[in-house]
């Protein structure tokens, strides 16, 4: 008995960067403490076909194989992957997981009925059960959390209990740290997990809805010690020291969540770990006090997903958050001298033109990296409450396994500024990957100073110059997109779009050469030289 | 500190990007740069422009939300 778990090749790739998956890594680190054998596969990682994979799979070693689907682009060559092993190996058990499978998993047996079964949710414990049964020759169609189909209907088991003691599950294994410390230690971020779950109700997003309302809790975090155990690890048996916490929830709500956050910084920095990392949190839970102690520890970014500037939208996909909270936030981060990544679905299905209009004023205010932001327009997930309403209002447009809403439906001028931006300022994204990359290199420059002080040259001024840049790129893209505003306001008619569209095109690509010029030149400079980082005044 | 210089420089507006690319050899020599810094930065300069227009030409755009993406469970 011996299982594979692999992450399949993607449809397609945007920016690539490279981290382990955490949900193989788990199972992985599970299956193994229960002495079963265990392989991992990352395709992604590795750039593999799908036909290398059946290949991998068909050696005649396994008798499991698990497929995580993270995201939607992973599923057509999943399905593909399935479809070949079964013909020449039908006894072969597959099964898929992740947020896709758990949420789309009737479309996906009625694609591909062959799939053995489908583990829904936190996936850990079901797949131990599942080992262990296949191992046995037991019964694995009473396992709680698989979905399988009987030959004539599908069987939704009860979910799995969640976990509700994060610290029992062993370290996740990392397979591949190695691998990608050796071919492309730059490109490589290490994905850790402070804890898991999301109290928040937001309409557009599946994470609570992920961690459904069994006896555990929604949640749930480590505790400190078992956390910067696995840092210290990970710093010291492969020397990597950037962090990304993939965690939708990184400090917390409550007072005691507070404390807990300070109490982490502490032992970071007791530690020495000299480490730096990013984190996700929702605006209303950033406090100063435990920000700027996360930076003395190694805070370098912090994402947040702001998604309107209107408090009518705000309150609509049920953010649960104030423009002004939002506002405090950046001001407050901005001078802790922390790197913002914000996040606005500029398109949703009932936004007007007047709320995109304060969207695009606020991107101006804070001169933050909104470029991809801008033509962001809402993909309803399966699983989520907006996925529900437009398919309700029949506004959904199934395009397995992406979907999308047809039409806004209180201004079709709306569709129409999306159809001329979506065309006109697409070349800005990829200027908006290289600026990321060029914060990251900065990031990294930062880390390399603190660890080599008497190696770096100083020049306190590299920070601003990288910033005065995205200033100037936000100022030019959204004053380009004011332009297209204007221009549907203006016209009635959409006769003039395509061509008005295309206007915009050639402008930006033109300037978007130049900026990435620009940005790549800073890269390479960088690159040579080093840099040291501005303390933070404020904090 | 010859790189941060030109950095400095150009983000700060003090030379032009369309001047450092199109005549940048007379301007590095003006900035005071010695011959065989200005042969390396020209170098640079002309790799930057080449994979400029190769990223935009080959780059697929993909524009995603990505808040849904879930490492966590399997």
């Amino acid at each position: 008995m011996r299982v594979l778990l692999i992450r399949p090749p993607r449809e397609f790739n945007s920016y690539k960067i490279y981290s382990e998956s955490l949900a193989l890594g788990y199972i992985a680190s599970v299956l193994r403490a229960d002495e079963i054998e265990t392989d991992i596969l990352d395709a992604f990682i590795e750039d593999l076909s799908v036909e290398k994979v059946v290949e991998k799979i068909l050696t005649g070693r396994y008798s499991l194989i698990g497929l995580t689907i993270p995201d939607p682009t992973y599923l057509l060559p999943a399905i593909d992957i399935v479809k070949k092993v079964k013909k020449e190996a039908p006894n072969i058990h597959i099964t898929m997981g992740g947020y896709t499978p758990t949420f789309d998993y009737k479309k996906i047996f009625s694609i591909v009925p062959e799939l053995d079964s489908i583990s829904r949710f936190e996936g850990e414990i079901i797949m131990l059960n599942l080992a262990k049964a296949i191992e046995k020759k037991n019964n694995w169609q009473e396992i709680n959390g698989l979905v399988y189909f009987n030959g004539k209907n599908l069987v939704v088991n009860p979910p799995m209990l969640l976990i509700e003691n994060l610290d029992k599950l062993p370290f996740p294994s990392r397979d591949y740290l190695n691998y990608l410390k050796k071919s492309i230690p730059e490109k490589t971020i290490v994905y850790i997990q402070r804890g898991r779950g999301c109290y928040g109700k937001c309409t557009y997003c599946g994470v609570p809805k992920f961690y459904p309302d069994t006896k555990g809790k929604r949640l749930r975090f480590r505790t400190n010690d078992n956390l910067v155990s696995e840092l210290e690890e990970i710093a010291i048996k492969y020397n990597f020291r950037e962090f990304f916490f993939v965690d939708d929830v990184f400090i917390g709500p409550a007072k005691a969540h507070k404390k807990m956050a300070l109490d982490l910084a502490n032992k970071i920095s007791n530690r020495r770990l000299n480490i730096i990392f990013s984190i996700s949190e929702r605006v209303d839970n950033l406090d100063k006090e435990v920000i700027c102690r996360l930076k003395e520890s190694g805070l370098v970014q912090v994402f947040i997903g702001a998604e309107s500037a209107s408090q009518r939208v705000l309150n609509r996909i049920k953010k649960g958050i104030k423009i002004k909270q939002i506002e405090d936030t950046i001001v407050m981060l901005s001078e802790a001298g922390l790197d913002i990544e914000v996040s606005f679905i500029n398109f949703l299905p009932d936004n007007t033109l007047e709320d995109i209009e304060k969207n695009v004023n606020f991107f101006s205010k804070f001169g933050l990296d909104i470029l991809r932001s801008l033509i962001n327009r809402l993909k309803p997930y399966p699983g989520t409450e907006i996925y529900k309403i437009l398919k309700k209002n029949d506004n959904l447009i199934d395009e397995f396994p992406y979907y999308k809403y047809n039409r806004n439906t209180v201004d079709e001028r709306v569709d129409r500024l999306y159809n001329i931006v979506s065309l006109g300022l697409s070349t800005y994204n990829i200027v908006s990957y290289k600026l990321k990359e060029l914060k990251r290199l900065l990031r990294k420059k930062l880390l390399e100073s603190k660890l080599n002080p008497n190696i770096y040259r100083i020049n306190n001024e590299t920070r601003n110059i990288i910033y005065n840049l995205q200033c100037k790129i936000t100022k030019e893209a959204s004053s380009i997109f004011r332009e297209a505003l204007i221009f549907v306001k203006n016209h009635n008619s959409s006769l003039n779009d395509v061509n008005f569209a295309r206007e915009l095109y050639n402008f930006v690509y033109k300037q978007s050469k130049v900026w990435l010029e620009r940005i790549l030149f800073l890269l390479e400079i960088l690159k040579k030289t080093g840099i040291q980082y501005e303390i933070c005044q404020n904090c | 500190m010859k790189y941060v210089k030109i950095v400095e420089q150009i983000v700060k507006g003090s030379i032009s990007q369309q001047d450092l690319f199109e005549n940048p050899e007379s301007l590095l020599s003006q900035m005071g740069y010695e011959k065989e810094e200005i042969m390396e930065l020209l170098d640079i300069l002309n790799n930057v422009k080449k994979e400029a227009s190769k990223i935009l030409t080959k780059t697929e755009i993909f524009n995603e939300r990505s808040v849904l993406y879930c490492s966590v469970g399997f």
